[in-house]
């Protein structure tokens, strides 16, 4: 059965998409991960214009973190204050963002530039993830436990601006959680993803949160930044197809319920490897399409859809 | 006398119908099966009739009274096309390494959606001249950039690009006549069609000339909720934004509220 999406202005399958929504959201519920880094490469690879797969996909991450943000609430697992820094970080990066990918959409490099920030940032991330599950994983097997470094007192600690945060008894300089935020914002808006595989570390290894408030406020800011690219892009680009974005979350919200139950049987180091080659795979076909020619060099393109 | 007669009536003929080549007289009509198509939720392309009927009565007299005529042997040739819209066609070079659009032209006034069918290939019943003069065909297309140019590479991709999706079309044999009064052309329209007005110029042709040709107007349209959910995000984008962000916001509590339940 097609469903016509009113803004994109094609029709899909409705069943393929509800298959890729429940799929990542599956996934995403295994891992505990957003999954936009998977569902807008799927979508622009099975024709979604890229411009209308980033900006509808943000919305399916905003849905898929909020429940996760309340549970962790609920918990206590959230460091507001820590939260509301990083979320003004983010919707200003958002803004700034939504500028760019504008700006880009119209000298026409948008998608060249989501291209390169998944190969630079999923590469990057990847290996790391890869490294670091492996070492893992040999120790392991040598039955060597990894010894608890205390923390250096680094650059960070020297910057201005501190501020006290209770809930993860620290005090430390707004300026770094404000710059991670910002980053995480900026790539919410143009890779259409919540940033968690960069939040998530950068918290524990820049700024030290504890761990058991790490996951939630990074939810918490996940929901609002996603959000906020979401609503930006409905004004500056109107890219943002309802009707895809309905589809897909709603179907990844119902996937993501299964796959935390899959994930709880997991362990963790298998968790972290798998989640790793996953994203080193999506990188090396983005990759793969930048340096391989493409079978037609030219492009064509409505000029009113571009907004030009 | 008889003779007579009937020329006059002829004569009334070619008064009544209006059109008048080389002192014959035809009519064409021709009528789409739908003059409206619209695109709702459940839009996958859709298939029209084009038909009509070329009226003969005034020739059908002259034959009876052993006039001799030329045959009745005419080729059809339809044209479906939307209004003219702009593009831009980008190239792309390898800069270090990896592919990006380099080089662009933009080109205006393009029929965002042409296709062509005929009783026979063109070339054998149309010279390449008339082809050229009437723009029948898509080599014939005007594909030029702001500056007037016609560059044959961005004319060629932009063909071809259209091809591939199947907004640009180049077929013959698939106008039927039969009994050599009614036609018929079997329209199919894709799923990605652009919305707009479209026209079908039916063109009669014999003798290598075009005799008669006639128009008739198509429109595609967005309708219902895909007309709404469209104009709401271009009209107010604010609040279609807010919708959006809080109906994601919903099914995301409601779907861990249900699974809470359950679990």
């Amino acid at each position: 059965m097609q469903i016509y999406l009113p803004i994109a202005e094609l029709s899909m399958n409705i069943f393929v998409l509800l298959a890729m929504g429940g799929g990542v959201g599956f996934l995403s519920g295994i891992f505990g991960v957003g999954g936009g880094f998977l569902m807008t490469p799927l979508l622009i690879f099975s024709g979604v214009p890229p411009a209308i797969a980033v900006a509808s996909q943000a919305s399916q991450i905003t849905a898929a973190s909020v429940s996760g943000a309340v549970a962790h609430w609920r918990r206590g697992g959230v460091d507001f204050k820590m939260g509301l820094v990083l979320i003004a970080g983010g919707v200003i990066g958002t803004y700034f963002g939504t500028m760019i990918f504008t700006y880009l959409r119209e000298i026409g490099q948008v998608d060249l530039m989501i291209s390169l920030a998944y190969v630079v940032f999923l590469g990057g991330i990847g290996f790391l993830m890869f490294i670091e599950s492996i070492r893992r994983i040999i120790q392991d097997l040598r039955g060597i436990t990894p010894k608890v470094e205390r923390r250096q007192r680094t650059w960070i600690d020297a910057l201005p601006f501190k501020m006290r945060f209770r809930k993860s008894k620290m005090y430390i300089s707004v300026i770094m959680p404000l710059a991670i935020g910002g980053l995480v914002g900026v790539l919410s808006a143009i890779m259409g993803v919540g940033g968690g595989f960069v939040m998530i570390p950068a918290m524990i290894y820049l700024l030290h949160m504890p761990t058991n408030v790490v996951i939630g406020t990074s939810l918490l800011q996940i929901t609002f930044v996603t959000a906020a690219t979401t609503y930006l892009h409905s004004i500056n680009t109107q890219t943002v197809d309802v009707v895809l974005a309905m589809v897909l979350l709603t179907a990844a919200v119902i996937g993501a319920q299964a796959g935390v139950i899959v994930g709880a049987k997991l362990k963790g180091e298998q968790l972290r490897i798998l989640l790793a080659s996953l994203v080193l795979i999506v990188c090396a076909k983005m990759a793969y399409d930048l340096v391989v020619e493409p079978k037609d060099l030219f492009t064509v393109s409505a000029i009113s859809a571009e907004g030009l | 006398m008889f003779r007579k007669s009937k020329i006059a009536i002829l004569t009334v003929a070619i008064i009544v119908f209006g059109k008048v080549n080389q002192g014959r007289a035809e009519t064409l009509v021709t009528d789409l099966s739908q003059h409206l198509i619209e695109i709702t939720s459940q839009f996958s392309g859709r298939e029209l009739l084009l038909f009509g009927a070329l009226e003969r009565h005034a020739m059908e007299s002259i034959q009876s009274d052993d006039i001799t005529i030329q045959g009745l042997d005419y080729d059809i040739i339809v044209v479906v096309q939307s209004s003219p819209t702009d593009v831009v066609i980008r190239k792309k070079d390898k800069v270090a390494g990896i592919w990006i659009n380099n080089e662009d032209q933009i080109i205006r006034g393009v029929p965002g959606y042409y296709v062509i069918g005929s009783t026979r290939p063109l070339d054998e019943f149309l010279s390449k001249k008339d082809q050229s003069e009437l723009g029948l065909g898509l080599e014939n297309l005007r594909i030029v950039n702001d500056d007037g140019e016609e560059i044959k590479e961005y004319k060629e991709a932009l063909i071809r690009n259209m091809i591939e999706i199947g907004l640009y079309k180049e077929s013959s044999g698939n106008v039927m006549v039969k009994d050599e009064i009614l036609f018929r052309a079997n329209l199919a329209f894709p799923s990605n069609m652009p919305v707009g007005n479209y026209t079908a110029d039916v063109y009669l042709v014999r003798d290598g000339k075009v005799i008669i040709n006639h128009r008739t107007d198509l429109l595609v349209d967005k309708r219902g909720l895909e007309r709404f959910i469209f104009n709401f995000a271009h009209e107010y984008p604010p609040y279609y934004g807010i919708i959006v962000v809080f109906l994601a916001i919903s099914v995301g509590l409601f779907t861990g509220f249900v699974a809470k339940k359950v679990s």
